[in-house]
């Protein structure tokens, strides 16, 4: 406790205080490691090990039959420069860049039309985003595969329509599965940047600044709204690229394994191609992307609401 | 007449109709895009034809049919005794967790939590085969214990977060006029603590059931021989081509889901109320 003015009575030296006040202190300390050992421990073995053990590995070598010889090595890290690696995270880091783009063009004037909305109506809208983002990404993306294979609605009603004469061969394409991951990701996009937009337009002062001042709404758009709502973006993006660079099972369906991300690749080594040190030090690849993607955020989001405040 | 009306420039009716049919527009389209698929889904897991791709009528047979398939009933059992045991792990844990961050202070807090988090942000393939390496090391059996495991992993965090959550709208001087009154701490816990909190201890044991329930790639990885969970059953049957049954089986876990995100949603608004 500190000391708040002299003439306050209640002043307490900490070497003075009482033995109850010692012993509630010491209860709730040991309260304290009551409720939070079994969590840490479980993260801990579960958690942090696994992902240490993933580091050993990543520095061994490859058995002759496969799996692990416990000899140290670079070679892991060396081979993630060859081309056919390099290519992966080409492919994935352009996949991801584009898919979170195009997520942003959708969601941002869908969660502005959901934000000017009226207030009971707008929760409603908003409702009707959390399903999707609740229910089953495996389910969704076998909906699509539903819709849009050979012999599915679209081109039965297409072939109908006479708008095609033969059944398009969307499925199994590139663009199948771009069409799953910006289908999966969009609610993770549209979130953000309705929490970022609603908190922006709840307090208008600038926006009326600006209409004072005699800026066009589009005026008022670049320059007010768009640089406020950063923060929305930064989030929004981050939430949508980094789980779409690491992406698995979307581009094995959609792709029919015929497009290869990274994820898919490090799944690869663990199951079919059984190079484990390699797989690992992949995946240590990934998680050092990952969490520096993340730092940038939390960077971002620090300097966009010190802006905004 | 304007002059914008005269010069035949935009006036501001004009431009106010444009902005609220590009608002509906734009609003149907991406609601469009994200339930038809969805719809679709469950409109043709009643159809009666097997090949799917028009309606030639409604029937309920598939559903009929699911407990036929073999390996279906196997599926769904695993499922559930995965998904229950990493429930109540999950909870217990992230339970205790969410009440003491928000309780205490104690040296490397602010680490402790963003280690605690990291599961929510990084990839879930990294996670998963992270498990097969750490239970093949340990030569931990693959298997439905092994899923129970790595579904606890990644849904801690998620109930960690949400109780937390509920505790900041809580009101700290109840517990500590509860231990001026001689309480235990444990007491405090059960008699005061834990019955405020529950309407969001609730909500983190559902978002743990239907991130557990729904998860494919943990499973996939984790699962051994013979153990396939639901989702990763369905995946089978999906490389096989798509039929009836597929559709039905899916319907079936979009319902059990969003039965449970329905609820979570309900608990949240009236433990919102109640705080009031």
């Amino acid at each position: 406790m500190e000391l708040r003015s002299y003439g306050d009575v209640s002043v307490v030296n900490p070497q003075r205080r009482s033995l109850a006040e010692r012993l509630k202190r010491l209860r709730s300390r040991w309260m304290m490691w009551m409720l939070l050992i079994p969590v840490a421990g479980w993260m801990i073995v579960f958690f942090a090990f696994p992902q240490l053990l993933m580091l050993f590995i990543s520095f061994m070598s490859q058995g002759v039959y496969g799996g692990i010889a416990y000899r140290f090595t670079l070679d892991n890290y060396i081979q993630m420069f060859s081309p056919v690696f390099l290519n992966v995270i080409w492919t994935s880091v352009e996949f991801s860049f584009v898919v979170t783009v195009l997520c942003l063009a959708v969601a941002y004037p869908f969660a502005y039309a959901v934000v000017t909305a009226s207030p009971r109506r707008r929760m409603f809208l908003l409702f009707l985003v959390i399903i999707p983002f609740w229910t089953s990404q495996l389910i969704r993306t076998f909906a699509l595969m539903f819709l849009i294979n050979t012999s599915g609605l679209l081109n039965t009603l297409l072939l109908q329509l006479h708008v095609i004469s033969q059944p398009l061969n969307l499925l199994y394409t590139p663009f199948a599965v771009y069409l799953g991951q910006f289908y999966a990701m969009l609610p993770y996009m549209i979130l953000p940047l309705y929490a970022s937009l609603q908190s922006h337009l709840e307090s208008p002062e600038f926006l009326e600044a600006a209409q004072d001042l005699g800026a066009s709404p589009a005026q008022a758009f670049w320059k007010i709204t768009l640089p406020l709502t950063t923060s929305g973006i930064a989030v929004g993006s981050m939430l949508v690229f980094i789980p779409t660079l690491a992406t698995f099972f979307i581009p094995l369906l959609m792709g029919g394994g015929k497009m290869e991300m990274v994820g898919n690749f490090i799944g690869n080594q663990f199951l079919s191609s059984d190079n484990w040190p390699f797989g690992a030090s992949a995946s240590v690849g990934v998680i050092a992307i990952t969490l520096v993607l993340i730092a940038l955020m939390f960077r971002f989001m620090k300097n966009a609401f010190l802006g905004e405040s | 007449m304007s002059t914008a009306e005269l010069q035949g420039r935009p006036t501001r009716s004009d431009r106010r109709r444009l902005a609220s049919t590009s608002r509906i527009v734009t609003l149907a389209s991406v609601y469009a895009f994200l339930y038809i698929p969805i719809i679709i889904l469950i409109l043709f897991s009643f159809n009666n034809s097997r090949l799917n791709a028009t309606w030639m009528g409604f029937t309920t047979s598939w559903y009929g049919t699911l407990p036929d398939h073999p390996n279906m009933l196997n599926a769904a059992e695993i499922s559930i005794v995965v998904t229950l045991g990493q429930t109540v792990i999950s909870t217990v844990l992230g339970t205790m967790g969410g009440i003491a961050l928000h309780r205490y202070r104690f040296p490397g807090k602010k680490v402790f939590v963003y280690f605690l988090y990291i599961p929510i942000v990084i990839p879930e393939v990294v996670l998963a085969v992270s498990l097969l390496l750490f239970f093949n090391q340990v030569s931990f059996p693959l298997g439905v214990v092994a899923m129970m495991v790595g579904h606890t992993t990644f849904t801690i965090p998620f109930v960690v977060l949400v109780v937390r959550a509920a505790m900041s709208g809580f009101d700290s001087s109840l517990e500590e006029a509860a231990r001026d009154l001689g309480a235990t701490e444990w007491q405090t816990l059960w008699k005061v603590t834990i019955p405020i909190i529950l309407p969001g201890i609730i909500v983190g044991a559902l978002l743990s059931f239907s991130q557990s329930f729904d998860d494919f790639t943990t499973s996939f990885f984790v699962d051994g021989m013979g153990n396939d969970p639901l989702p990763v059953y369905i995946y089978g049957l999906m490389r096989h081509g798509v039929s009836p049954v597929v559709n039905a089986l899916a319907a079936i876990i979009l319902a059990v889901t969003l039965i449970f995100a329905l609820l979570g949603e309900r608990i949240q608004r009236v433990g919102k109320l109640a705080r009031r």
